[in-house]
């Protein structure tokens, strides 16, 4: 790679990173693995990178290597994640951070634990980086008609999991409702 | 990034997005392992191509983008603005924080050497600067200041600043403009800063018209004098352009004012009295700038009291104070700043 592209990739990274171990932190359920899986799936870009820079789409590969890898992982080992058995790690308690929140936090990773690789990145790409079906579809290299049936059954299990009920529209809507 | 589509956004869903972004954005990840990926990426390349040789010596690890690597390189004149340090400062740049911010538009963050200010800068490159046939050329700048308290991101998300520019640079209907947006507001926390040095208060007009124009001075092939350079805004943004054009004729040729006012007494809170009025400015001094105004009394207002070689177009009316609107002054503003900076 020429000194450019050296340079065009070094800010990618910059700029990614923290993003990308947050949504990678969503598929996986623990830090560890989050970066590991970003890292990567960085690694697969740089040897890529000047194909992928020339595509003008470099976030979007980056996002479909980093889904890829996460259900290759998954393939691989059986994941270290049970929905009921055991609370994910918390990322440690950070000063000042409310019990509950963390509660809630880990309450919402044993969810998505329960959720098939495949769904659960449908519901991270959708709702967590807030991608149109379309790229969701692109990222995942499936159907936008998948990528809709799944994120609705994803939302429904999601729904369904016992501890998550402080996230159904139950609370805000009655809120609204005294309000109005 | 464009949004869910209408269908899928149930109100329920707020509440998961929610829970996703109190679930992530607490997170803190450990620094980008930039080395290993670096060389675990060059690990598989030779894989996959095993006979390049060439990249075996190649270890040179480049920590961090300095935009003085980028190609070509400013000829001759020295810069116009102000002096500058034996040592060129070195810029990383990474993602606009707002992901409506279109990929081609990058962020730095600067210390500002005469301000002191440390804020954020957007910049955006017409596609012609890296293109083979403009090698060596310098381009004109235009300088985009929002409104109060809108971070600059918003020009080149809701305002299209980008986007809106490169058709008409493709049919020669604009020249290829650096943008440059820097932040405007909270540079110390303050609630409003003027756009002005005040005492107590962050030195917001040296950040905007020293320290902004002497990274793209510094970093980029820029055309150095003042009658390449624009300075442009709306609302708040738009009065801080004109006044800040006025006080600056070394360094700015012409002031687009979306929806400004004159008088900055009139604003609550304004750190900055009527003798930061355009009018007052214009009844000292006329110095050489050509100014493009949206039609209001106060452009109507600023057009009578300009005496040559000062000019105010008054463009037409864009009345209310809506970005969407202020967007589609944009193109107009582009072919009037072509014929001002060319």
């Amino acid at each position: 790679m020429g000194i450019d592209d050296e340079a065009e990739f070094s800010s990618f990274v910059q700029g990614r990173w923290n993003g990308l171990v947050r949504t990678a932190y969503l598929l996986t359920g623990n830090r560890h693995d989050a970066e590991d899986l970003a890292q990567t799936a960085l690694t697969k870009v740089y040897a890529s990178w000047r194909r992928v820079r020339r595509s003008d789409h470099p976030d979007a590969y980056l996002r479909r290597v980093l889904v890829t890898c996460n259900i290759d992982r998954f393939r691989k080992r059986r994941p270290h994640e049970h929905p009921t058995d055991e609370l994910p790690e918390p990322y440690g308690p950070r000063q000042g951070d409310a019990s509950h929140q963390v509660d809630q936090r880990q309450v919402l990773l044993a969810a998505l634990a329960g959720l098939p690789p495949r769904q659960r990145a449908v519901v991270v790409l959708r709702y967590w980086e807030d991608l149109s079906a379309e790229q969701t579809a692109a990222a995942l290299g499936c159907s936008v008609g998948t990528v809709k049936s799944q994120a609705a059954k994803g939302l429904a299990k999601l729904r369904a999991f016992p501890g998550l009920h402080p996230l159904t529209p139950a609370a805000p809507l009655e809120a609204c409702h005294d309000q109005a | 990034m464009t949004r869910p589509d209408p269908i899928a956004d149930l109100p329920e869903d707020a509440a998961l997005r929610h829970a996703l972004a109190a679930g992530a954005d607490g997170l803190t990840p450990s620094p980008a392992p930039y080395a290993a990926i670096v060389h675990g990426g060059r690990r598989l390349r030779r894989r996959r191509t095993a006979t390049r040789a060439g990249l075996l010596g190649a270890a040179v690890l480049v920590p961090a983008l300095t935009l003085a690597l980028l190609p070509g390189h400013r000829p001759g004149a020295a810069p116009a603005g102000p002096a500058s340090s034996p040592t060129a400062t070195k810029v990383a740049f990474e993602a606009a924080h707002d992901p409506g911010v279109p990929d081609d538009v990058r962020m730095t963050k600067l210390s500002g050497r005469v301000s002191g200010v440390s804020g954020e800068i957007l910049v955006w490159l017409p596609p012609q600067y890296d293109d083979p046939a403009y090698q060596g050329k310098t381009f004109p700048v235009v300088e985009l200041l929002s409104g109060r308290p809108a971070a600059p991101d918003v020009w080149f998300s809701a305002a299209g600043a980008s986007e809106q520019l490169k058709p008409l640079v493709g049919d020669g209907s604009a020249l290829p403009f650096i943008l440059v947006a820097p932040q405007t507001s909270r540079l110390a926390g303050e609630q409003d800063n003027g756009c002005a040095d005040r005492p107590g208060g962050p030195k917001a007009e040296s950040w905007l018209t020293k320290d902004v124009p002497q990274l793209l001075l510094e970093h980029f092939r820029v055309q150095p004098e003042p009658q390449h350079w624009a300075l442009a805004g709306y609302a708040n943004g738009a009065h801080c352009a004109t006044r800040l054009a006025l006080n600056h004729p070394d360094r700015y040729g012409a002031a687009v004012s979306i929806n400004g006012y004159n008088d900055p007494a009139t604003q609550p809170g304004s750190p900055v009295g009527p003798e930061g009025n355009p009018l007052t400015l214009l009844s000292h001094s006329s110095p050489k700038l050509a100014v493009y105004a949206t039609g209001n009394p106060d452009a109507q207002a600023l057009a009578a009291a300009a005496h040559s070689p000062t000019t105010v177009t008054v463009a037409p009316a864009t009345d209310p104070h809506d970005i969407g609107v202020w967007r589609t002054a944009l193109p107009g503003a582009y072919r009037w700043l072509t014929q001002q900076l060319k």
